[in-house]
């Protein structure tokens, strides 16, 4: 279903013809219901939304509708029990409405939400809610209101709050699940009172605006240990081959607090005694390279993002990238590195703290890579000591360029690859510092499986655009 | 007990209350409200049905309620003729208290309760869409109460609040009281507004047929001088012979046209035939021996016409020269409008058999049948006798003529005093009643026995064997007596008719569906035409339902019984590799901590190995396919028994 956004792109000495057949199919798949706001909706919607959806339970629409019913109904057989029946039913529902209205939640609430989740993970907010109003609010829960991008737990699965004298305040936790990529924008929150019998809503608003950076799914693989794989490829890129000499020579430099990674053998048991938790043993040679900055250089690019599109049809082989370099980030400073600096395309970000990072990785856009000619990759690495890593989807000749350029001037730079489609699996050199992370594509590849349509699709368009170029 | 789980089984009681009284079946008050008690106590751990059993279910229910429910239904209550509907209600019925036992109990922690939702809403709406029995209908101070109706709702209530408000219920439950106030009051300003209501709302949304007259068979017709007749292609008979039929299918025949141009029967006493005047076929239908008194000219030989009633009336229709009526009826009642209407055996389908002959008998002379209306005058007269000839035969043959020289027209708009005379001086257009009611009258005043005919006119073939009768085809024609006392059909109307029918022609999906389901009522009839069969065809149904139902619970069942297993064979796997490995078992370490406390002493194979199945464990012990994770893990697992034996 495509939208607005995905309005084909008038491409230079185009055909008028292509570009209407583009403009029909665009057109053809348009997207015709709007995207639900809560609180952005119409007046007549709302209204509709508040008396209907936000005013009655299941059980309360279906008296209500039945009873209705029944009053049109019943006319003809002139049934004046039928007709208490609907009276009973009406009464029932209005009196309720007006306690419900009466004791209407009267509050103030305060949010404390992450600034950073997962895209198909939940998210947990910590709300601070108080009764501001005269009455007690009974049976109450509370929600988030509706934004477009997003799950929200069913009406069965929010907790129930009994009751909240005047002037109290307790904080719930409120759930929802970001489904993509991106800044997502909560609203605020709504807080829903069943008061007196469940059968009818009060629900009030309060806009609480806040933005959080949604990553991308979390990458099922493992990430091999980033300080491993730097020693031993460095000990090649300066040796020249990792055979000739066994074993570091090294001496003893400093200890420090242990961190996660750190070998059992480094354990410096004196210290550790001395200082009442343990150290480990950091240890210094003439041939290891001192790093303790990592810096990470992601290709946004996806091959099958062409120069008509305004967005890319699938953006799940990006998302697979960008949550590799989430996964090696986070490695990394699990090792004791710091990640400080980040080029998406071919800019670069310095970070100060990893909330930086998060936000870039949650809001970069995908860019165009249907030719080789596109620069999708910094020029030139930052000539500091560190370790460059480079995450792709598939290993061009830009890359390839970049890779050489970083190893005639003696800059380390690991390549991390996850194959965007079938096409680039297996595609990089072999070499310690290049690494494959296995796909949902390899997977598929490697037990013989039959590949999806659409990846089938992508593979011979990858495949037809490597021809024509 | 939660009290909550406790008023949601008197609800389900009270459901099957109501619906036993209503079906006027007790049995269903026993076991409703039995397996309601049982599924309180969660005495048999039963699974939560999946969409596929639901539908099961109601088909199941549907199956069963058309084919047993309507035999054991009570005479004269709404089972017995909608056996389906019944059926179907109480698999709804039985998916409630299903629900309700599989359904997590005292979950007050939650605002709602799913399970309790769905069987509120089920239940509500039978208990207020399903009309309320006689018996629990109470007088309170003059008012008219279905009793159980408003005690549901506030069943429904209670089971919602009853946990949630533990503490406060009765505080709770007194915020109802002033429902004894309003609901009377409301009630009476339901009874005040209920009529201008309904007004308002036929004024916003008008009867799109005002303005027309709608076309099909009545049994008293009338000559309307303004009308404008809209044709429908509502289905009314299907009927199904070998040989091409009669295309005349007569319900009733007119004699005397009264002031208000209304034709009405002859006058005489009510006639029925009942058993005694039947033969008994082999099938078990009666033959009924009818009157045949209609002038055969051989093109419509004797032959067997299968007609099958579509429509909601109660009238039989038939040729001209029907012999014997076949069918499942106990009795033939001809009524006061000159129509045989039927009653039909219990469960019976409404079709009927025409039997056609050459053989016939001649009919006595009625005065009636001569018979002139009042507004007759000597203009009308004069131009009558222009048609007559030397005998009557020639006489009919030029009345024929005349008019059928004229116009066909759906629209009439004559002089409002004088129709007829503005119809039958000016020669202007009109349709089949008019033609037939001026041919009829002129024979009349030609001394000729006439009377005029309504019913229909087959002409819409569907297949080699079967034909399509709609309510456009209503048709009116004339019979005319001759000197022997037979009786003969002509009709006059314009053959121009036949552009009104091209004009009217029913769309190809309708034809279509009409096609398919006389091929499926044929198919049917085939099947149950053997005794054998039938019952193959009913118990095959029912075993299949059964056996799909099983299937579906033990899937369901053992998918269950598979996530425990899987649970177990993570234990196991875990415990196997700590016992092969000889490490301690420590419930507070995580793999990654075995991985990185391997002890310094063994070979950088085996760390090698352990750190790979660790790995492979760490990874997979959490993911999001469970089945496949524990079958890589076992994988992984044989592969370091393998590297460990080497």
């Amino acid at each position: 279903m495509s939208e607005l956004a995905d309005r084909p792109v008038r491409v230079p000495d185009e055909i008028f013809l292509l570009h209407w057949w583009r403009l029909i199919l665009w057109f053809s798949n348009l997207r015709l219901v709007p995207r639900w706001y809560e609180h952005r909706s119409r007046f007549l919607l709302r209204l509709f939304r508040r008396l209907y959806y936000d005013g009655l339970t299941r059980s309360g629409k279906v008296i209500l509708i039945s009873s209705c019913f029944i009053f049109l109904t019943s006319y003809r057989s002139s049934s004046e029990f039928l007709l208490f029946t609907t009276s009973f039913g009406i009464s029932l529902l209005l009196w309720a409405s007006l306690l419900g209205y009466i004791y209407r939640p009267n509050i103030s609430v305060l949010r404390e939400t992450p600034n950073t989740a997962v895209a198909g993970e939940l998210l947990s907010s910590k709300i601070r809610i108080t009764n501001t109003g005269r009455f007690n609010l009974y049976n109450f829960s509370l929600r988030e209101m509706v934004v477009p991008s997003g799950r929200w737990p069913r009406e069965w699965s929010r907790p129930h709050q009994k009751g909240l004298r005047p002037g109290h305040s307790v904080t719930v936790s409120v759930l929802c699940e970001p489904r993509r990529r991106g800044v997502f924008s909560l609203s605020g929150i709504a807080v829903v009172s069943y008061f007196p019998f469940f059968l009818t809503r009060f629900t009030s608003r309060e806009a609480l605006p806040t933005d959080v950076y949604v990553l991308p799914e979390t990458l099922r693989a493992a990430i091999p240990s980033l300080r491993n794989i730097a020693d031993q490829a460095s000990k090649r890129l300066i040796m020249g081959s990792e055979n000739t000499r066994k074993g570091p020579s090294l001496d003893y430099a400093y200890s420090r607090p242990y961190q996660t990674g750190d070998s059992m053998r480094r354990l410096d048991h004196r210290a550790s005694s001395r200082y009442g938790e343990p150290m480990s043993k950091v240890f210094e040679g003439v041939e290891q390279i001192r790093r303790d900055k990592v810096y990470l250089i992601v290709d946004l690019s996806l091959a099958d993002f062409t120069a008509w599109q305004r967005r890319p049809t699938d953006e799940d082989p990006l998302d697979e990238r960008l949550a590799l370099a989430v996964e090696i980030g986070r490695s990394a400073q699990n090792e004791g590195f710091s990640l400080s600096a980040l080029a998406t395309g071919s800019d670069w970000h310095t970070l100060e703290n990893p909330l930086q990072f998060y936000q870039h990785i949650a809001t970069c856009s995908p860019q165009r890579g249907y030719s080789e000619e596109l620069n999708t990759l910094p020029d030139s690495v930052l000539l500091e000591e560190g370790i460059h890593v480079l995450v792709l989807g598939r290993w061009t000749e830009k890359a390839e360029a970049l890779v050489n350029r970083c190893q005639q001037a003696g800059i380390l730079m690991l390549v991390f690859l996850i194959a965007e489609s079938a096409d680039h699996l297996s595609s990089l050199p072999v070499g310690k510092q290049f690494i494959e992370i296995p796909t949902s594509l390899s997977s598929t590849a490697s037990l013989g499986t039959k590949l999806t349509i659409r990846e089938r699709m992508k593979a011979r368009l990858a495949k037809s655009l490597k021809e024509a170029s | 007990m939660p009290l909550g789980q406790i008023f949601l089984a008197l609800f389900l009681a009270l459901e099957s209350l109501h619906i036993a009284l209503s079906m006027e079946l007790t049995i269903i008050i026993w076991i409703g409200g039995g397996l309601s008690i049982v599924a309180a106590l969660n005495l048999v751990k039963v699974e939560r049905p999946t969409w596929g059993l639901s539908f099961v279910l109601v088909a199941a229910g549907g199956f069963l309620g058309s084919q047993v429910l309507e035999d054991w239904a009570i005479e004269g209550s709404w089972p017995q003729s909608n056996g389906l509907g019944a059926g179907i209600v109480l698999s709804l019925l039985a998916y409630q208290i299903w629900l309700f036992a599989c359904a997590e109990k005292a979950n007050a922690a939650t605002a709602l309760n799913r399970n309790s939702q769905t069987i509120l809403v089920l239940g509500l709406l039978l208990l207020l869409l399903i009309a309320p029995p006689e018996q629990t209908v109470l007088q309170l101070f003059g008012v008219s109460i279905a009793a159980l109706t408003p005690v549901a709702i506030l069943l429904a209530s209670l089971t919602l609040m009853a946990d949630r408000c533990a503490g406060h219920l009765l505080s709770r439950l007194s915020l109802l009281l002033p429902l004894l106030l309003i609901a009377p009051l409301l009630g009476w300003f339901l009874a005040v507004g209920q009529g201008p209501v309904i007004a308002a709302l036929g004024d916003v949304f008008p009867n799109s047929n005002a303005g027309f007259t709608p076309t099909g068979f009545s049994p008293r017709q009338q000559l309307r001088a303004s009308a404008f007749l809209r044709p429908s292609n509502r289905a009314v008979m299907r009927a199904t012979t070998e040989s091409r039929p009669n295309p005349y299918l007569a319900g009733n025949r007119l004699v005397l046209l009264d002031e208000e141009l209304v034709w009405q029967p002859e006058e005489r006493a009510l006639s029925a035939l009942s058993l005694i005047d039947a033969d008994i076929e082999e099938t078990g239908q009666l033959r009924y021996e009818m009157s045949n008194h209609q002038f055969s000219t051989g093109n419509f030989a004797a032959q067997r016409i299968d007609i099958q009633s579509l429509a909601r009336n109660n009238y039989i229709f038939m040729s001209p020269n029907t012999s014997h009526l076949i069918g499942r009826f106990e009795a033939l009642t001809l009524n006061a409008a000159d129509v045989w209407s039927p009653v039909y055996d219990r469960g019976a389908d409404r079709r009927w058999e025409i039997q056609t002959s050459d053989e016939s008998m001649p009919d006595a002379f009625n005065e009636a049948n001569l018979q002139l209306p009042s507004f007759w005058d000597a203009d009308l007269q004069e131009k009558s006798e222009e048609f007559r000839d030397a005998d009557n035969q020639e006489t009919v043959y030029n009345i024929l003529d005349h008019f059928i020289a004229r116009n066909y027209s759906l629209e009439t708009n004559f002089d409002a005093d004088n129709p007829f005379h503005d119809f039958f001086l000016n020669d202007r257009p009109a349709y089949c009643f008019w033609f037939a009611t001026g041919a009829t009258l002129a024979l009349r005043a030609n001394d000729i026995p006439a009377r005029i005919v309504g019913g229909y006119l087959i002409h819409e073939q569907l297949a080699d064997d079967m034909w399509l009768v709609r309510e456009r085809d209503a048709h009116s024609w004339v019979e005319w007596q001759d000197t022997q006392g037979y009786w003969h059909t002509i009709d006059p109307t314009p053959p121009s008719i036949a552009s009104f029918f091209g004009g009217y022609q029913s769309s190809p999906v309708s034809s279509l569906y009409h096609r398919l389901a006389g091929q499926w009522q044929k198919l049917i009839d085939a099947v149950l035409a053997n005794e054998l069969m039938a019952d193959l065809v009913r118990f095959g149904g029912l075993l299949i339902l059964l056996f799909l139902f099983v299937r579906e619970y033990r899937r369901i069942r053992g998918r269950q019984e598979k996530v425990d297993s899987r649970a177990i064979r993570w234990q196991k796997v875990w415990q196997r590799f700590l016992s092969s490995a000889n490490l301690p078992a420590n419930e507070s370490w995580t793999a990654s901590t075995y991985a990185e406390n391997l002890p310094q002493e063994w070979s950088a194979g085996l760390i090698a190995a352990t750190k790979n199945f660790l790995q492979s464990y760490k990874l997979q012990r959490f993911s999001n396919d469970d089945e496949r994770a524990i079958e890589a893990v076992e994988r992984s697992f044989e592969e370091y028994l393998q590297a460990i034996g080497k």
